[in-house]
């Protein structure tokens, strides 16, 4: 059971990353499910605050994004590893906002 | 004292002791470790594991309702109540099939429950945010419940063992006429 939950896992990493490219790529930023930030993954630098019940800052910077200085309560958003891969993303549950990486490739058809 | 009110006082206990663990498990800063939002060990998922061997499945539906409700309660917020509510649900239903099933052991069933937890969340997360991109925390969080199902599982496979020798699971069988009480 625990080999076939882990082999389920590795699938589902393979289906979301396999085929991404990031030529292309964009940060997209959602709160409460409407975008409300897009910017290229690629040549983009900078500090983005983002409103909301629980601020937070999005920071994209050498190809990579990640938050900073959010009022959420847990601050796991906060505490992720940057991401820069398509089909990457960093949730802020308190929030409701999601930062996440579109691109050129497979995880176009499943990160909406 | 008949069967119901013994029933129900034991629901109450299992209730307050998940409130315990669920309440204690927020001191163990897991989330350092693995920075996963609504990561955790699940301690609470062996109240309900016990209660459904020992109960059955009204019962523990019952104790997880009650759970989670008063957990939200108690924490100041009811944001959380979605994500609890449809993660415990989804990891009962399972757990009740895969034991029902017979071939896994206490351990198997936890892991089980475990990974539809994760999964539960995953979906209430996806309709709270109204977005498909938190899938991406699915992968981390399978692997996570692997590991926290086993530990979840060892524990209850503790408290299964205690009731077994202390004479509770046969007391208890004796007074459901049979029903309940075959954890093993």
């Amino acid at each position: 059971m625990c080999a076939l939950i882990l082999l389920l896992a590795l699938g589902l990493t393979l289906g979301l990353h396999a085929g991404a490219k990031t030529d292309g790529a964009q940060v997209v930023v959602s709160a409460g499910g409407t975008q409300v930030l897009q910017k290229p993954l690629e040549g983009t630098e900078g500090r983005f605050p983002i409103d909301g019940e629980y601020p937070l800052t999005v920071c994209i910077s050498g190809g990579r994004v990640w938050v900073e200085d959010s009022h959420c309560p847990g601050g796991d958003c906060q505490a992720q590893r940057p991401i820069s891969r398509p089909g990457q993303s960093i949730v802020c549950l308190p929030g409701r906002i999601t930062v996440a990486i579109r691109g050129g490739g497979a995880a176009d058809l499943i990160v909406g | 004292m008949n069967r119901r009110t013994k029933t129900l006082a034991l629901c109450a206990l299992l209730t307050a002791l998940a409130l315990g663990l669920s309440y204690v498990e927020r001191l163990i800063p897991l989330g350092l470790l693995i920075p996963l939002p609504g990561i955790k060990l699940g301690l609470a998922n062996v109240v309900t594991l016990f209660a459904l061997c020992f109960l059955g499945l009204g019962p523990a539906f019952a104790v997880l309702i009650a759970r989670c409700f008063l957990g939200s309660l108690f924490a100041g917020s009811l944001s959380g109540l979605v994500f609890s509510l449809t993660g415990g649900l989804l990891a009962m239903v399972v757990m009740a099939a895969a034991r029902k099933g017979g071939r896994l052991s206490v351990y198997g069933v936890s892991v089980c429950g475990a990974a539809a937890h994760n999964l539960g969340q995953i979906c209430a997360a996806m309709a709270v945010m109204k977005t498909p991109a938190v899938i991406s925390y699915l992968p981390a969080l399978l692997v996570t419940a692997v590991f926290a199902g086993a530990l979840t599982g060892a524990a209850a496979a503790g408290v299964f063992r205690a009731a077994q020798s202390s004479g509770f699971a046969q007391a208890w069988g004796r007074e459901t006429n049979g029903k309940q009480g075959g954890a093993t």
